[in-house]
């Protein structure tokens, strides 16, 4: 029988979604993104960090760089930590920051465009299936894609200058 | 200090205010923007805001903080250091520029921008640096586009544009005082500020005066003798202001107003001393509005030129409309329309009837993106120009009437590039454009009786003349070699069907053609450039780092005898190589940059005294310059420049004076 369990564990191991981890440039990255947000007023931008319970370690490290807030270019980010489960207390918000498989969760875009909250991930299959507003790369160079039919049913816009230099799909 | 060579066209007036007269998000905040992409941004490729690595053409940016390292005081003193950058300094204030080519005197081959408003003379179509409005410390960035630009500049971008874009008052109040002192005369005064009036409110403010000794003349060029006993002379002023009339809607207005006065060489390699005094209006309004971004621009330049031979008073108004916005997602246009209209006094000679032409335009640009590897744009404009002439020239003395001057020219310019990143990494950039450079003031319309040898004669332009033809094409490719090492690269050919320029010592017209011989402003045949560039830039971890370039340029000359009916040699004038170094340290208080420049030889045309043409042989020239700086702290610093510090007294580098050491010390307090 174990020779037949480690295979079926092995492969439900190497099945399971790898999703790459947002790191601290990422962050800053989606934080001077933000800044050309259009519609929001003042620095201070609150970022939801959405997450399922195999990245919470990843969640609660992106809210410790958060942690006092978080300067990138024109604003400042501060975190609050969301279970994918609680997506609907997303209100409030000025992004959301997708982690695991709450990118690829159509409730918790559902939810976060309901409350006109601009979802974002670094895995760039979030904002290609629609699931994100933004997909994220930091390296080796900036890339920034936007879903445009994801960004009107937020209702999020973003300064065209800004528009114009990102990949819009 | 980081060079950024990348690819592609242009951005004209109207582009230049889109995406800097605007208010809060609407604006191209560089800084932001570069931060973002950890790149250089510009609007000065396509008239849209773009990465420096996705631009259609090869383009340098140079940035306020490179600026800031430069042993130099001028624009063209900067632009040296960089591949395909040719730059003869004639005079103190009289550095001329070309890109991929010969840098003659009065250089009318290249397009000159502040802001987007065109700061190079109507005239003749070149460009006197030191009459700029700008300071060196207030700029963001000069962005310099190589090849023909006709297509979204408009005439005269036939070897490129440079685009120098001030820091904008909208993102941030600033004041920098710098105070200079140095060797032979020096002394420089440079005040720049922006302040912010609330939320919708801002003004900069700018303000520059230059004394120094001119360098001496160039041994026998008998013309040039006296230069050495001049003092070149530079006073600046500038005001901007830019209000948010609303959440979507700018007003930018701009006055500027500069005199100088410089040692110089002609179109005709003839020494001579000018005094400019210039003043230009620019107000441009731009909307953001569900059409796309409509910019509305006009500006009016008011030059007075007083050339050894007469004094020239021309003036420029120009209004452009333009709109800019995306198509679906990968499609962004360009559409505008330009006109403008450009009047002269009857120049040189008083009593020939003003002249002048009118042009209207209309141009379009789509860039269209096909994948993330593959990237296409493509840019046409149409000029339509007319000329006339007030009155009728003497007719004793001119072989032209009146009616003769009422000449159109219609022309098409192109613009064409492919941007594709192969999987094997980097980019490669494939483009074209043909170029149109437009007859000017001098070569329509001059008049000026002259006596040689006791025959009376005169210089005459010529109505006829037609527009010379730039065909460039390139192909350029840039790659990260190592996250710390960056190459750019790019072979290039431009060539030139019936340049048009000035006259030779031998008149064009004689008796009975014309009542007195002419020395005429006509085609003078076709040349050609080949050559190829190569930048490798170095930013290692820790204090260092360092960048070098080379240039190789090979002419093919086809024109009119040199020395007969035409001084044009490009052939001699161009340096077949170019090559630039520079290493700099960077620590905590104390920052130093050495900086090396070699220009292989040439045989340049001299014309010591009108009339007397010949060719001067001028060596390898290599260059080496120091600028060391001390924080002091955050505000205050102070700067040892030494500039070509191995010339001692006198470099031959060009037949109209001979280049000198300068050595100076730079307070600067900025807050």
């Amino acid at each position: 029988m174990r020779f037949l369990i480690l295979p079926v564990l092995a492969g439900a191991l190497f099945s399971s979604p790898v999703f790459a981890e947002t790191s601290q440039r990422d962050l800053e990255v989606i934080g001077r993104a933000l800044g050309f947000m259009e519609g929001v007023d003042g620095s201070e931008r609150t970022v939801a960090i959405v997450y399922d319970p195999a990245s919470e370690a990843e969640a609660q490290a992106l809210a410790g760089a958060m942690s006092g807030g978080l300067s990138a270019g024109r604003v400042t980010l501060n975190a609050r930590l969301v279970p994918a489960a609680d997506a609907g207390s997303l209100g409030g918000a000025h992004a959301a920051v997708l982690l695991g498989s709450a990118s690829g969760d159509a409730g918790v875009f559902s939810a976060a465009s309901s409350a006109g909250v601009m979802t974002v991930s670094t895995d760039m299959s979030c904002v290609e299936s629609g699931n994100c507003v933004m997909g994220v790369q930091s390296a080796p160079s900036v890339r920034i894609v936007v879903n445009r039919g994801a960004a009107d049913a937020s209702s999020v816009s973003f300064a065209a200058a800004f528009a114009m230099m990102i990949e819009e799909i | 200090m980081k060079k950024q060579l990348i690819t592609t066209s242009l951005a004209g007036l109207a582009a230049g205010l889109v995406w800097q007269a605007g208010a809060s998000a609407q604006s191209l905040d560089y800084t932001a923007m570069s931060e973002l992409f950890g790149e250089p941004v510009t609007a000065g490729a396509t008239g849209a805001p773009q990465r420096a690595s996705d631009v259609p053409a090869t383009m340098v940016i140079i940035t306020g903080d490179d600026i800031r390292r430069f042993p130099e005081r001028d624009i063209p003193g900067i632009l040296r250091h960089y591949a395909g950058m040719d730059v003869t300094r004639y005079g103190i204030g009289d550095g001329q520029v070309n890109i991929r080519g010969a840098a003659t005197g009065y250089v009318p081959r290249l397009l000159v921008l502040v802001n987007g408003r065109e700061v190079y003379l109507d005239s003749y179509g070149y460009t006197a640096w030191s009459t700029l409005p700008v300071q060196l410390d207030e700029i963001q960035q000069i962005e310099v586009v190589k090849g023909a630009q006709s297509a979204l500049y408009g005439f005269n971008a036939v070897s490129g544009v440079v685009n120098i874009i001030t820091r904008n008052p909208e993102l941030g109040d600033y004041a920098i005082g710098r105070v200079d002192g140095g060797t032979d005369g020096y002394t420089d005064l440079s005040l720049v500020a922006a302040y912010g009036f609330g939320e919708r409110a801002s003004v900069r403010f700018s303000l520059g005066s230059t004394r120094a000794d001119e360098f001496d003349g160039f041994p026998g060029n008998t013309d040039a003798a006296g230069f050495g006993d001049l003092e070149f002379s530079r006073d600046t002023l500038a005001v901007e202001g830019r209000f948010a009339l609303t959440e979507k809607v700018n007003l930018l207005t701009e006055v500027t107003h500069s005199e100088v006065h410089q040692a110089e060489s002609t179109s005709i390699a003839l020494p001579a001393e000018s005094e400019y005094e210039i003043t230009s209006y620019r107000v441009g309004v731009e909307a953001d509005t569900d059409l796309g971004f409509l910019t509305v621009t006009g500006f009016r330049n008011e030059v007075d030129v007083l050339y050894s031979f007469g004094l020239n008073t021309t003036s420029l108004t120009a209004f452009a409309v333009e709109d800019l916005f995306k198509v679906g997602t990968r499609n962004t246009v360009r559409l505008s329309v330009e006109y403008r209209d450009g009047e002269s006094n009857s120049f040189p000679a008083p009593g020939n009837g003003d002249f002048g032409y009118e042009t209207l335009a209309a141009s379009a640009m789509w860039n269209r993106k096909f994948s993330d590897s593959m990237e296409l744009t493509l840019a046409g404009r149409y000029d339509s120009v007319d000329w006339s002439r007030d009155g009728d020239p003497d007719p004793a003395l001119y072989p032209f009437s009146q009616s003769d001057y009422d000449v159109s020219i219609e022309e098409f310019s192109y613009n064409a590039a492919l941007v594709w990143r192969p999987e094997f990494g980097g980019a490669m950039r494939f483009s074209t454009g043909r170029g149109v450079l437009a007859p000017t003031m001098f070569d329509i319309g001059f008049a000026l009786p002259v006596t040689v040898g006791g025959n009376s004669l005169v210089i005459a332009g010529n109505p006829d003349i037609e527009p010379a033809i730039v065909t460039n094409y390139e192909i350029a490719y840039d790659r990260a070699l190592t996250p710390t090492l960056g190459l750019r690269a790019a072979v290039f050919r431009h060539e030139t069907e019936s340049d048009r320029g000035a006259f030779g010592p031998v008149p064009d017209l004689f008796p009975p053609a014309a009542n007195v011989p002419v020395f005429l402003f006509d085609n003078r045949g076709d040349t050609a450039t080949s050559g190829a560039e190569l930048t490798l830039n170095g930013d290692p971890e820790g204090p260092w780092n360092w960048s070098a370039n080379y240039t190789l340029q090979s002419v093919d000359d086809d024109l009119s005898p040199f020395g007969v009916n035409t001084v044009r040699d490009y052939e001699g004038a161009t340096p077949s190589h170019l090559a630039n170094a520079r290493v700099g340290w960077t620590g905590e208080r104390f920052r130093a940059d050495v900086l090396v420049n070699y220009v292989s030889s040439m045989d340049m045309p001299m014309q010591p005294a009108f009339g007397a043409v010949t060719r001067v042989a001028i060596d390898d020239v290599v260059s080496a310059s120091f600028r060391g700086e001390y924080i002091i702290n955050e505000h205050l610093s102070v700067a040892l420049n030494a500039q070509n510090a191995n010339f001692g007294d006198g470099e031959e580098t060009n037949p109209n004076t001979l280049t000198e050491s300068r050595f100076w010390l730079s307070l600067r307090a900025g807050f």
